[in-house]
């Protein structure tokens, strides 16, 4: 009886059609509109969100990359300067005028060094260092008078006449040294800090002259580093990376533990599997 | 069978456009299958309105979801699941499903080929509409669908045995509505003898 009546219906009713209003279609194309709508602009969020990522990263990259270029530039400067001050200037020493011109241009890189520590400033070891100031010596020139020529085989009656002359001669002398004097003090004044010894010039000023030059620098404990040598730093730096190396990579201690240990878990489970196999015979 | 082939080459091409979101494709698919999908609705839903808004509902799941159908089996059978799915999220939702305890004891058998050939269509749906919510579901379910009460039972959450319950009532109902009108129509057949 179910299955005659079910055949009924089902004949009747499964092909069954109606047709819908006009307002059907118009409602599902609005809805697919705004559907398409929202997908766009879904992805025009996403790719816009993508731009500004990459624009982002890439600031960074390049900021990242010049800084480090500054960081390399800083380490190169300081490895050359190394060089050049390592064995010839130690500093707060005496130094002869002989040697002010290699001074000078040590105290060049050293200033140049400087500069560029204060443009990488987030160099962690050397951030404390507030100021390294060197006063450097104008150019000390040589002041070598020639011996003046005495009056060589002159021939004087009167002694009182040679006396004169002795005298004439000490005074110009005198007022030479004088004249000289005023333009060393000159000159001096615009260079405080060099300490000389005005009696040497005036005294020996036929010989060659000493000036002394002190250099006075200011400089806190992470900076002796940069001065003193900074090739600790670099040493630092391979001590790390040794001690890196040591820990992590495979001792031959460590390999023959480790081949020790998988031979042992291989024993285990094939004794296990071994042992499987036999109660399945058993069996 | 040229014919054949040519409409179904038509339907993949169709749906191959619609799956790329083609807005004429989506409207001759609709066009193509609104009626039948309506149909359907109907046989689950008593309002006319209601119906067509399950459909549509349903024409938004078939658009948007249609990049998930693989090309295995009917897009025809595809579709009508969504609407089915659709239409009983609607009676779920709306709490329209009562399954009815009704007990009602048919004394005659029908003539069915007699009805078959004397009823239209339009008779028969209002018989199904006419049925309480539960029994129409699963009478659509079972009789119309083809679905098993195994599957029924997992659709709507109920028990298999009320599935088979529900569906012998919904039988003896609608064999009381028909009765009723072979009634009807004999007692037109006998007023025109009559004249």
């Amino acid at each position: 009886m179910g299955n005659r009546l079910d055949n009924l219906f089902r004949d009747m009713l499964s092909k069954h059609e109606e047709s819908p209003s006009t307002q059907a279609w118009d409602q599902i194309h609005g809805q697919l509109a705004s559907n398409k709508r929202k997908v766009w602009g879904k992805r025009l969020a996403v790719a816009a969100s993508i731009l500004l990522f990459a624009t982002v990263g890439y600031i960074g990259y390049r900021s990242i990359n010049s800084l480090s270029i500054k960081k390399a530039q800083y380490v190169i400067n300081a490895i050359e300067e190394n060089d050049n001050s390592d064995n010839s200037i130690p500093f707060s020493e005496e130094l002869t005028t002989e040697n002010t011109n290699s001074i000078q241009y040590n105290t060049e890189n050293l200033v140049a060094a400087v500069e560029t520590q204060a443009v990488v400033e987030d160099e962690r070891r050397v951030e404390k260092l507030t100021e390294i100031s060197i006063e450097v010596p104008a150019p000390v020139e040589e002041i070598i008078e020639e011996e003046m020529p005495l009056p060589a085989e002159v021939v004087l009656d009167n002694s009182e006449l040679q006396n004169e002359i002795k005298v004439e001669e000490q005074e110009a002398v005198n007022e030479k040294s004088t004249i000289r004097e005023a333009a060393t003090e000159e000159l001096l004044t615009e260079n405080m800090d060099i300490l000389k010894e005005p009696e040497t010039i005036k005294t020996q000023s036929h010989k060659k002259t000493y000036s002394q030059v002190k250099i006075i620098y200011k400089a806190t404990e992470n900076s002796e580093l940069i001065v003193s040598g900074k090739r600790k730093l670099m040493d630092k730096g391979i001590d790390k990376i040794t001690r890196f190396s040591n820990e992590y990579l495979l001792t031959p201690d460590r390999k023959t533990k480790l081949r020790n240990t998988k031979e042992d878990l291989l024993a285990m489970n094939f004794g296990k599997l071994l042992n499987k196999s036999n109660k399945e015979i058993e069996n | 069978m040229k014919l054949q082939i040519q409409k179904s080459t038509l339907e993949t091409d169709l749906i191959i456009a619609c799956k790329k979101q083609n807005a004429k494709a989506q409207r001759m698919l609709y066009d193509k299958y609104a009626t039948l999908m309506l149909g359907l609705c109907r046989r689950y839903i008593k309002g006319e309105m209601e119906a067509e808004d399950v459909m549509i509902k349903g024409f938004m799941k078939v658009f948007t979801k249609i990049n998930l159908f693989e090309g295995k089996g009917s897009f025809e059978g595809w579709m009508k699941r969504i609407m089915i799915n659709e239409a009983l999220g609607y009676i779920r939702k709306n709490k329209a499903m009562y399954l009815e305890i009704e007990i009602e004891a048919a004394d005659k058998e029908p003539d069915f080929n007699k009805l078959f050939t004397e009823l239209e269509t339009n008779d028969l749906l209002k018989m199904v509409n006419e049925l309480p919510s539960g029994y129409r579901t699963i009478f659509n379910l079972y009789a119309i669908e083809g679905y098993s009460h195994k599957e029924i039972s997992e659709l709507l959450g109920i028990n298999e045995n009320t599935s088979k319950s529900q569906l012998s009532r919904a039988r003896m109902n609608l064999r009381k509505k028909l009765l009723a009108s072979e009634q009807v129509l004999e007692q037109k057949k006998v007023r025109k003898d009559g004249k």
